[in-house]
């Protein structure tokens, strides 16, 4: 795609979620704008599997670890911080999607959505705010970039608890913004119509009816969204792109 | 209500008390009760005329199996088969304490085997002195040994104030002598030693020892090696009870291991499922390997030998006919004097001066909290050769004449002994009473500035203070106990957790950790999470036990890193050094001990007696609401 082969040398990336669709796009885009990756998630093989693709190889290594677990979380970050020597781009694209009619909802389903999109960025975001804010401190780029979903969309009214998780993040984006922009760390949300599966790392739950998916009918192809990734984080260290909406041409314009 | 009705009903309630101090009473000191019985019946009956005590003790009895035959008079039966399991016992009290208690560290068994060795040769030289040039000189075996059962009973009787470590000192004293007191009867007084059968030792031994590589658990496979080797100790010549003392020592002792109670639990679980045979069979076999052969064979063989083999042992030694002609002629030979001068004098003096000596020297150290005093009480206690000395006594002489004297010299010797070592204990324990702490009572009051409380202490009735260690494999009982009384109780008790470090090595480490979640308000639930990691083998497990605990992992680190807490913890762990606690948890019900047994059930029924009584209003509650911070309201 169209980021900058190179504009991204010297940069330590780490990718939450990094097997999903989105996610492993944008490993291949940020290994390919020149950044070291450290790619989490919890499936060992297909963290395997994805660094053995031709053209990441040397780029990326991996560390499988549940990304809503504070603990390997933190343990994830200890491998980034000993390998690399720090971190100054992390990308969380790990979620799960569940939807139903309200009075339908799975609370289980609830629980694993508040667990998975919520509690592990959070858990995320505070292991790896000191590493980022140190290279920011340091007057080197970094970033924080949450990859959320737009919410209230006109296809989308069997979400309500995801789209309500959805709006946690943004909120907490923008606050984040607001403690750790005078420090030099650049917080931006990316938020996506829905794509084809739903973003990041989708497991399939037992029975499968359970889950129901977005439509596959209209989305933003993943490699579109990574090259976005790439592109605003090789900006210069002084601008930040805070936020991005990201919807298929087609699609209405979103209120959020 | 009348004064009368008072007074009875106070009597009442005193007799009650002594009932159930009766049944409280320590083991040893009822042991030590029925020894003293049977040695009183021994000696009645060896002076009743025509009561036929000697002839008893010489009836013949022998097993025939072929052409082979094993013929010994009935108390050789009772000296060398009996005794063998008492020694034994000892044994495995030692090598407990050698492999996980008091003795691990060499520096600390090294007094009391010192002082043991002293104790064995300055009798012996004393005795030799006062008998020089006579021929009583060859009786200076009588005078090496201590009676371990009555010394143990003795001072269970009369050193109850003294700490633990007293008797674990004794111990090892004890028995280091009866090895060196059974080598003398082996070798000094064996007329006819043969190599050959010692052979047949080695063979049992070997057998028990690849029986141990092995891990067999099942006691009774253990039995006829033992069998093999006791027979071989006997047709050698040496004595027979050193069987005991080899088996023993090589019966496998491990600190019960975590996964070993775990499978024990899910197999009493599979069981409580499916209670077929199968699984009974199963549970059963998983429960008895969880404890070590060491533990399971001692708790076989305790009430044996304290209620039987001890008892029997005495009546068919402590017989000694007493006379007014025989006590004029003893006492006026050197020979009763110099077991006298040895056993009272010599004991005394040897272990004393060599405990002194060794800790002077930086050979060895005592015990925390043990003292010299202490030392030279069981010392003047050691004294007490009686059994093994009448024992020796028999075989050294062979004029009756002379076994009288030296019997009746055993018997004024033991006596004055436990005479000395009774008032030196009376005047000890007034001592520790005045100096040290009640080591019953809480050194330091709950106080809820400073203490993690879970409750609210000003509405309390009741405060628990419980000393514990997470660490431990057995710290979810501990935790389970906690929340049953939380749930029976609910804010009428004001539990505490104190920490302890019993021994475990990271047992400071986990302490800090739950110190370092404090700082982020959630000590309970780190608590918790520990509990659910025990044992604490491992950093890595401290951190997982964080996670779960719901903790800022990065402050939580710095915290530890920091040693944050580090103070508190160190004064916990000191006041639980200075109260002499050994067992984690030990629980406090008010600022005083409880000594029971470590169940929910029994501890919960104290802490609800002692709920009642501050309710009744009779009693005031001790050991917490005294502070000035109790009065907060918060």
């Amino acid at each position: 795609m169209s980021e900058v082969r190179g504009s991204l040398d010297g940069r330590v990336a780490v990718v939450l979620g990094a097997t999903g669709r989105i996610g492993s796009a944008v490993c291949r885009a940020l290994a390919a704008a020149g950044a070291e990756v450290l790619m989490i998630d919890r499936d060992a093989e297909r963290l395997d599997a994805l660094q053995r693709e031709p053209g990441l190889g040397q780029r990326v290594t991996w560390v499988a670890a549940d990304p809503s677990s504070q603990l390997e979380v933190d343990e994830a970050r200890a491998v980034a911080q000993e390998r690399y020597g720090g971190v100054d781009l992390l990308v969380v694209a790990s979620g799960v999607v569940t939807g139903s009619a309200f009075e339908d909802g799975v609370p289980a389903d609830w629980a694993e959505m508040i667990d998975v999109n919520l509690r592990g960025v959070l858990h995320a975001t505070q292991a790896f705010a000191d590493p980022l804010l140190a290279a920011a401190r340091a007057g080197r780029p970094s970033d924080l970039v949450l990859l959320g979903a737009l919410g209230a969309h006109p296809l989308s009214p069997r979400f309500a608890v995801f789209n309500a998780i959805s709006a946690a993040v943004r909120q907490l984006a923008r606050t984040l913004r607001q403690e750790y922009g005078p420090r030099g760390l650049r917080v931006r949300a990316i938020e996506l119509g829905f794509v084809a599966t739903g973003f990041g790392h989708l497991p399939t739950g037992p029975g499968g009816s359970r889950r129901h998916f977005p439509h596959a009918s209209e989305s933003v192809p993943p490699d579109a969204i990574a090259a976005l990734v790439a592109i605003t984080a090789a900006l210069p260290a002084e601008v930040n792109v805070a936020e991005l909406a990201v919807t298929p041409t087609t699609m209405a314009a979103v209120s959020q | 209500m009348t004064a009368a009705v008072v007074g009875r009903e106070r009597g009442v309630r005193s007799l009650a008390a002594t009932g159930r101090r009766l049944r409280r009473t320590p083991e040893a000191i009822r042991g030590a009760v029925v020894l003293l019985s049977a040695t009183l019946v021994a000696l009645v009956w060896a002076n009743l005329p025509g009561a036929g005590y000697d002839a008893f003790w010489h009836l013949p009895l022998g097993i025939q199996a072929g052409g082979l035959e094993l013929e010994l008079d009935l108390r050789h039966w009772v000296n060398e088969a009996l005794m063998a399991f008492f020694f034994a016992l000892l044994t495995l009290e030692v090598r407990r304490e050698i492999e996980l208690g008091e003795l691990r560290d060499w520096r600390r068994a090294s007094v009391p085997l010192v002082a043991a060795v002293a104790g064995l040769v300055l009798p012996a030289l004393l005795y030799v002195w006062v008998t020089w040039a006579t021929d009583a000189v060859v009786g200076w075996g009588i005078v090496v040994s201590t009676d371990t059962a009555f010394v143990l009973g003795l001072l269970a009787l009369v050193g109850r104030a003294m700490p633990a470590s007293l008797r674990v000192f004794l111990v090892t004293l004890a028995v280091a002598d009866d090895v060196g007191a059974l080598g003398v009867i082996a070798f000094a007084y064996t007329d006819d030693f043969d190599p050959a059968p010692l052979l047949l030792v080695a063979a049992g031994l070997g057998a028990i020892a690849a029986m141990r590589f092995l891990r067999v658990w099942r006691g009774p496979v253990y039995l006829l090696p033992s069998a093999v080797v006791w027979l071989g100790f006997l047709l050698s010549g040496v004595h027979a009870t050193l069987a005991g003392v080899a088996i023993a020592a090589l019966l496998p002792i491990f600190a019960t291991r975590h996964e070993d109670v775990r499978r024990a639990h899910d197999q009493v679980r599979a069981f409580q499922m499916t209670p077929s045979a199968e699984h009974a069979r199963t549970a059963e076999e998983s429960l008895a390997r969880a404890v070590s052969i060491n533990e399971r064979a001692h708790r076989a063989l305790a009430p044996y030998v304290a209620w039987l083999i001890l008892p029997v042992f005495a009546l068919a030694n402590a017989g000694v006919p007493v006379t007014p002609q025989s006590l004029a002629d003893a006492f006026g030979s050197p020979l009763t004097w110099g077991i006298i001068a040895g056993l009272v004098v010599g004991k005394a003096v040897a272990i004393s001066l060599s405990a002194w000596a060794a800790t002077r020297l930086r050979l060895g150290a005592l015990a925390p909290g043990l003292r010299l005093s202490h030392v030279v009480g069981v010392s003047l206690l050691s004294g007490m050769g009686f059994t093994i000395s009448l024992f020796v006594a028999d075989l050294a002489f062979d004029d009756p004449v002379d076994v009288g004297r030296a019997q009746l010299g055993v018997l004024a010797a033991s006596t004055l002994a436990a005479v000395l070592g009774a008032v030196a204990f009376a005047v000890l324990n007034r001592r520790e009473r005045r100096l040290a702490p009640d080591p019953g009572r809480l050194v330091r009051p709950l106080d809820p500035e400073r203490d993690h409380v879970l409750g609210d202490p000003s509405l309390a009735v009741v405060g628990v203070v419980a000393y514990g260690d997470f660490a431990t494999p057995f710290a979810p009982r501990a935790d389970e106990m906690r929340q049953e009384m939380r749930r029976r109780f609910g804010s009428r008790v004001a539990f505490t957790l104190r920490h302890h470090a019993a021994g475990q090595p990271f047992g400071r480490a986990a302490a800090l950790a739950t110190e370092a979640a404090a700082r982020q308000g959630l000590f309970w639930e780190m608590h918790d999470a520990l509990v659910g990691e025990a044992p604490i083998e491992a950093e890595t497990q401290l951190r997982r036990a964080a996670a779960r605990a719901g903790l800022n992992l990065r402050r939580f680190e710095r915290d530890l890193a920091s040693s944050a807490g580090a103070t508190r913890v160190d004064e916990d762990f000191a006041d639980a050094a200075a109260m002499q606690l050994r067992q984690a948890p030990t629980y406090f019900i008010d600022g005083r001990r409880y000594d029971g047994p470590i169940d929910a059930e029994s501890l919960i029924g104290a802490v609800r007696t002692r709920a009642e009584a501050v309710r009744s209003g009779g009693d005031h509650p001790k050991g917490y609401r005294g502070g000035p911070s109790s009065s907060r309201s918060s």
